[in-house]
């Protein structure tokens, strides 16, 4: 199991939003820590096959990220998502397991399941819109999840989440890392110092850090903080 | 099975506790058959909006109130309603773009490009049917041809599936919804007044140039169907 990110750029007009990133993932949990602007939704969307990179590629196990099969393979948490206005959270799981490829059977079991697990099982036949920012967070985490994803990609998945329910998704994050590869972008340092097995560091479209990161390297929120003059990660 | 060999059985064998980790590994692990595509085009109809449906089989009403048994002429009445049959195919084909959902659609297995061609393709089919029904009726209590008949209906539907395919291409969100509503209400407008105001554009004489129009919007919108497709591929929407 290994994701390849060979010299990937995405350049818009003349601005370089990411600028040769080249780095191997294997099964595990990796904390992807940047400022705003620094390039890692652009880099996300890329994996995703959101975005066509300008230059370099993308796999995943020898498949291409524009094949059907790497999809077939990839969990996706935008960090902001929409949703159809008459659908309860039930149909929203429902719908992208139809999407995803999972037949009706398979995925209202998946569905019922994966409520459970984000506490959403009560409120499965309301509304979407009548969920708060946290409900529709823990929705789309379990959406991501709904197709077994192999490759499991997070944007901002901790926004929105109360403490509580914060500790609970470190610990579904924590699990899936063991047999997969999780990817979680945030600019949290805290959540990446708890969860993430490494730390990808990238800073004006760049990787300037990728490791593990222990004790004996000193404060992850300082490393940040001096790489990002201070400005961000006090969160 | 017998139930003496059921006893003799637990005897010999003691069954093991079963590990909780290892059977969700095994049920994740399990392959299941994946959905085909006439499956998923299948499961695409069942999540078309009851609304949409319903609007568009209104257009029938006329069909079946048997507008034609009451000598009633309403093909100037539906060539200026028709614009909004093509503004539903067209906010119902690209819903995404209204409700931003295309990054989820775009990274799923069946991505947003398999999602329009399913909903366009039976959107199209339903729009196709009705505009079969309603041709004949429109032409009967009429004083123009059949030919004429089809192209003053087509041409308004056309023309608002062009406008509505290109808006969505070019904006997203609510926009699109409310930028498309007004073009087919300009178009519906445009259609009821050019039929008061300028009635001589309906004479025979003038039928190769709505010959031509039509003509144009078919290949026009095969361009904008090809257009919205490729940016499908591609985020093209301006987050």
């Amino acid at each position: 199991m290994e994701l390849v990110i060979d010299r990937v750029s995405k350049q818009y007009k003349n601005d370089i939003a990411v600028d040769r990133i080249s780095i191997k993932l294997q099964k595990g949990v990796y904390g992807l820590l940047g400022a705003n602007g620094a390039g890692k939704t652009t880099l996300i969307r890329m994996i995703c096959g959101i975005l066509k990179p300008t230059s370099g590629t993308i796999s995943f196990d020898g498949m291409d990220v524009s094949e059907e099969n790497y999809r077939s393979v990839l969990g996706y948490l935008p960090q902001d998502f929409g949703y159809y206005p008459e659908f309860t959270g039930l149909d929203f799981l429902l719908y992208m397991a139809a999407l995803k490829g999972i037949g009706r059977t398979q995925a209202k079991q998946k569905a019922k399941q994966l409520l459970q697990i984000v506490s959403l099982q009560e409120t499965a036949k309301k509304k979407i819109k009548t969920y708060s920012g946290g409900m529709k967070q823990r929705l789309g985490i379990a959406q991501a999840l709904l197709n077994e994803p192999k490759l499991l990609i997070l944007d901002e998945p901790t926004a929105g989440l109360d403490p509580k329910e914060r500790v609970h998704f470190r610990n579904l994050i924590e699990d899936w890392g063991r047999d997969h590869i999780v990817l979680l972008s945030t600019h949290i340092v805290s959540d990446v110092e708890q969860i993430a097995d490494q730390v990808l560091l990238m800073k004006d479209g760049q990787l300037i850090y990728c490791g593990k990161w222990d004790g004996t390297k000193g404060d992850l929120e300082r490393f940040y903080l001096q790489q990002f003059g201070g400005e961000e990660g006090n969160e | 099975m017998n139930r003496y060999l059921k006893q003799e059985i637990k005897k010999a064998f003691e069954v093991p506790v079963p590990n909780q980790k290892k059977k969700t590994q095994f049920l994740r692990e399990f392959p299941r058959p994946p959905i085909s595509m006439r499956q998923f085009i299948l499961i695409q109809i069942t999540y078309l909006r009851k609304g949409t449906v319903v609007l568009s089989g209104l257009f029938l009403l006329p069909v079946l109130i048997g507008a034609d048994s009451i000598n009633l002429n309403i093909l100037w009445v539906i060539s200026a309603l028709i614009p909004f049959l093509g503004l539903l195919a067209v906010t119902e084909s690209t819903r995404f773009a209204i409700y931003g959902m295309y990054e989820l659609e775009m990274s799923a297995r069946f991505s947003i490009k398999s999602v329009m061609f399913a909903r366009m393709s039976v959107l199209g089919l339903l729009d196709a049917f009705i505009l079969c029904c309603l041709i004949p009726l429109c032409y009967r209590n009429s004083s123009v041809s059949l030919l004429q008949t089809g192209v003053y209906l087509l041409v308004p539907y056309l023309l608002t599936v062009n406008i509505s395919l290109y808006l969505t291409r070019c904006f997203h969100g609510r926009e699109v919804l409310y930028s498309c509503m007004c073009a087919a209400v300009l178009i519906s407008g445009g259609s009821w007044g050019l039929h008061i105001a300028a009635d001589f554009v309906y004479q025979i004489s003038y039928i190769y140039w709505w010959i031509i129009l039509f003509l144009f919007l078919i290949g026009r919108m095969a361009q904008e169907i090809y257009r919205i497709m490729k940016q499908t591929e591609e985020l093209g929407w301006n987050l």
